[in-house]
Parts: structure tokens; sequence; C-alpha cells
């Protein structure tokens, strides 16, 4: 996979396509840096607490999708994180361990790797926790591979979250499949809000409110509600623009 | 202008102070870990923090356009509560994170036993992980305490060039002079320096080794002395090279002692090397 064409759905990849992905967005000075450090974690797993921290001073912090300047779809560090996370997998704590004394991007991997860990342990605690946070790049991983441990009610309103708090909805893991009746509901009514008040709405909103959708009944787009206001009047033009079918 | 501010408590501010800041040309700051202003009372309080300056207060800050970096400590006001000292035990894992720039704020308040120790401690921490010492001097008997610092960081065995001694003014800067720490003026509407004394000390001592901040915080401070500082160094003749001098490469200096300053995405031109080594390290964002 070359590196324009990362997504949300990279993230599903086997240890091995991650590892080469990884190592192919390296250079002649970090590559050696990275393998040391892997090496040492796989000969003492203790180590994860000093490499793990430092691991961005290691193999850097680009983002892997091109043009995603926020790496709301994971940077290098991400993936080189993950992989140590994997590295010492005999340590059935280690997950819960490095989220909770982890800084944001560290927890950012954790939340990255928990889907490729063989632990039977229930870590949507981890999830929910980076979902009660405001920071959009904690909410894009929550909302990975890993949110399939996310019941429907929580995984709805998380992806809320993200049109509220302005993470594209491409950085959600099996978005179009996990979208249902209730979420374009959910999502509808979130637009009268934001036409009432006579705003834009997230330009991605139409990724969970298709055109053919019943729930756009609950959208609050028809000229007859905006009161005639010519703010709330322009803000429903505009949302039909993006949000009805054409012609 | 470029302003770096070496010392301010963002944690205390408003988003309209991070506007304010941006437009006056600050683009990249360290907020030392200090006390709230209200005792804490455990150790979860200072961990929740510690998690708030990387986490939050950094995603603040970028918001703004603003790099965000900290110093962790525990302060030397509540090294006298036991209720608080065992954060000493959890520090190390902070001093491991991205933009930890030193082990800071320490030092005297008080000049107790307890405070003493947990100064030492946290001197020999800074030189285990390879991290500057931020030192704040106290408000009271500030000269007696400024001599106790410099005896305590000479006995640490720490490099003098990787601690910087706040909160000076005319009476405690020369002793923290001949000693080759760094210089630190703060800033204040009231208290601590004026801007006016500041551009003084420069013209009279020079500006090679000094940190100017705001030290903005809860209290009546204002977090555009940095600017202003500058602005009256250019009307009194110092050149816009001296200014950025001051402002902007004296902190990058002391703090790039740590390896951990992240200015990658604020000022693409410090890729060029400054007096002979890169303050980026590591790969840079475009490899």
């Amino acid at each position: 996979m070359s590196s324009g064409s990362w997504t949300v759905a990279s993230w599903s990849q086997d240890v091995p396509a991650l590892a080469a992905e990884l190592e192919s967005r390296l250079t002649d000075d970090s590559l050696p840096r990275w393998r040391a450090a892997q090496q040492r974690v796989a000969d003492d797993p203790g180590c994860l607490d000093v490499v793990f921290p430092a691991t961005g001073r290691t193999v850097g912090r680009a983002p892997l999708a091109e043009g995603d300047e926020q790496g709301l779809l994971g940077s290098v560090d991400d993936l080189a994180r993950v992989l140590l996370v994997r590295t010492a997998t005999d340590r059935a704590d280690l997950p819960r361990h490095l989220y909770r004394d982890g800084d944001a991007a560290e927890r950012r991997a954790v939340l990255r790797s928990l889907h490729l860990l063989p632990s039977a342990d229930d870590v949507t605690d981890l999830l929910e926790d980076a979902l009660r946070t405001n920071d959009p790049r904690l909410v894009a991983a929550a909302l990975g591979p890993a949110a399939d441990a996310l019941d429907a009610p929580g995984w709805r309103q998380a992806v809320l979250k993200c049109l509220f708090t302005g993470v594209p909805l491409r950085c959600v893991h099996r978005l179009h499949e996990r979208t249902d009746d209730e979420l374009e509901v959910m999502a509808a009514r979130y637009v009268a809000e934001r036409v009432a008040a006579g705003r834009d709405v997230p330009a991605d909103v139409g990724d969970v409110l298709p055109p053919t959708s019943p729930a756009l009944a609950h959208a609050g787009l028809s000229d007859d509600l905006q009161g005639g206001h010519p703010d709330r009047l322009a803000a429903a033009s505009r949302a039909r623009a993006l949000l009805l079918p054409r012609g | 202008m470029r302003i770096f501010d070496p010392h301010i408590h963002m944690t205390s501010r408003t988003t309209d102070d991070y506007e304010a800041m941006a437009a006056a040309g600050v683009q990249a700051l360290v907020e030392p870990a200090f006390w709230l202003g209200q005792p804490r009372t455990s150790v979860g309080s200072f961990v929740d923090y510690f998690d708030g300056l990387l986490g939050w207060e950094r995603f603040r800050a970028s918001q703004y356009g603003i790099a965000h970096h900290c110093t962790i400590a525990l302060n030397p006001k509540e090294a006298n509560d036991p209720r608080c000292t065992p954060v000493l035990d959890v520090m190390p894992r902070y001093l491991a994170k991205d933009g930890v720039v030193a082990v800071g704020e320490i030092g005297f308040d008080s000049m107790t036993d307890a405070e003493t120790d947990a100064f030492e401690r946290q001197l020999a921490m800074a030189k285990e992980h390879g991290l500057p010492a931020l030192v704040h001097t106290p408000h009271r008997d500030k000269a007696a305490g400024t001599r106790r610092t410099l005896d305590l960081v000479e006995a640490s065995g720490i490099g003098a060039g990787m601690v910087a001694v706040d909160h000076l003014n005319e009476t405690t800067l020369q002793p923290v002079d001949e000693s080759g720490c760094w210089l630190g003026f703060s800033v204040y509407p009231d208290t601590k320096m004026d801007e006016h004394r500041m551009v003084r000390i420069l013209q009279e001592r020079g500006l090679e080794r000094v940190l100017v901040n705001s030290a903005a915080d809860w209290g009546r401070s204002d977090p555009l002395k940095t600017l202003k500082v500058g602005q009256a160094m250019l009307a009194a003749g110092f050149t816009d090279d001296d200014v950025d001098r001051v402002l902007w490469r004296n902190p990058v200096e002391f703090y790039g002692q740590s390896d951990r300053l992240m200015l990658d995405d604020v000022q693409t031109d410090l890729g060029a090397e400054f007096e002979g080594s890169s303050v980026l390290r590591g790969p840079r964002a475009s490899a």
C-alpha cells in the first residue's frame, strides 16, 4: 500500500503488513533506530515503559495519510507504537497500563492496537474514556477497528461527536456498514439544529444521511420552517444543496 | 517578532489569551508545573494536572498555532506537605515524555528541610534524565534563597548551563550570573520585574544566558509582557536581531538541551542549524 492511500481500513491489516508499511516510511537514519528499539522491547518487555514514550523521537510523527495534516487517520509514531505493543503481548494488563500512564500520543496508539491483541479482556472502557475527551485525535483513534467493541448506542453517540467536533467521518471504521436508521435520525436532528441557528452543516454529514433517507424529514430543511429569517433561509438552502438529490 | 515564552501557566488562562498571544507573535511556550493557588491534597491531583499539561493544554495551544511544552516537578510550596511528596515517585515516567523539556519549577519557598530534600532529589532526576532544571526563587528572603539555590545546584553536579534560576531582579542577578546558570526574569504588571527595568538590565549586562518570561498565571499578570519587553528593547535602540535573540533563540537554546522541543510545525526555518546544531531531533515531519 502506498503512502498516499492510507485509510482507516489500513489499520485492519495484519501485523507483518503494518510493519512493512512502517519500514517503508522510515529514513536511513530512523530505520536502524526503530529496529534497535523494537529489539530492545523484544529482549526485555519491561523496557517498553521507556521506549514507548520516546517513539516519536525515534521514528518521527508524520501523518500516515496524505493531506491529513492533523494526523486524524494516524501518524508514523502511532504505527510504530502499535507494533511495540504487539511485541510485548505477554503482559495481559499491558494496554490498560500503557493507556493509564500514557500521554495523548501513547493513548492513541493503545486504542489503535486493541483489535490486534489476543487479550480477551474487555477494553471498552478505554474507548469510552477516549470518547469522553474533546481531543479529535483521540476520538478518531477510538473509532478505528477497535470501535467494533462499542455497542450500537455508544457507537452512534461517538459518530455524532465526530460531527460536533469536526472529526471527518472518513476516520470511522465500517461507517456505512454500521450506520442504521437511528443514527440517520440523530444526524438529521443535528442538521435541523444547525439550520435553525443559521449555521452550516458539516460537509460530510451526507455520509450518514443519504439523499434517500427517510430521516431527512427530521432535518428541518424546508423554507416554511425558517420563520422568514434570511440567515436561516440561507442556511436551509445550503443544507438542501448538500443533502438532497439534485434536480 | 517571533516569541517563545519560556515560563507561562496557560492552564490558568483563557482562549482569548491564546488568540492575543498568537497575534502578538508567540509561537512557542513552556508551561512549568506549579501549584494551583489552592493546595493539593493527594498525588492523584498532581497526576491529573501533569496529564492535562501534556494532553489538553497542548491541544488547546495547537488550536492557535502555538507549540506547547511543559516542565514537570513537585513545586517548593507543596514539597512541605507529606500528602504530596510521594509524587516524586511518579515523576520519572513523565520525564520520559515528548514535550517535557525540563524538571521544574523546583527550588525554595520557605527554605525548609523538606524543600531542600525535594530540591536535591529533583536536581538528581534532571541529571539522570538529561533534562535542564527550572528553578523558582522565593518571594521572601530572595537573596538568601538564591544563594542557597546556587549552593545546591553546585553540589548536585548538574552543569550550570543546564539550570535556569528564575524570577531574578537587580539584587539577585549577579551571583547567578557568576555561577554560569541561565538568568530568568519574570515581567509582571506590579511585582517582580517591569519591561523598562528589564531593558536596563539587558543594556548593562548583555543578552546571553537571559530568559524573559511573562510567568502569567491565575494572579494579576499579563501574557503579552514578552511582546512589551521586545517593544521596549526596540524603543531603546536594540535591533530586531537582539530582540529575536532574547525572545526566541535564547529559550530555544536553553530548552533545546532537552532534545524534546517540538517546533516542527511552528518554525520551519528552525530546521536550519543554530550555533552548529539543529534543535529538531529525530526525523522531521516531512521524512
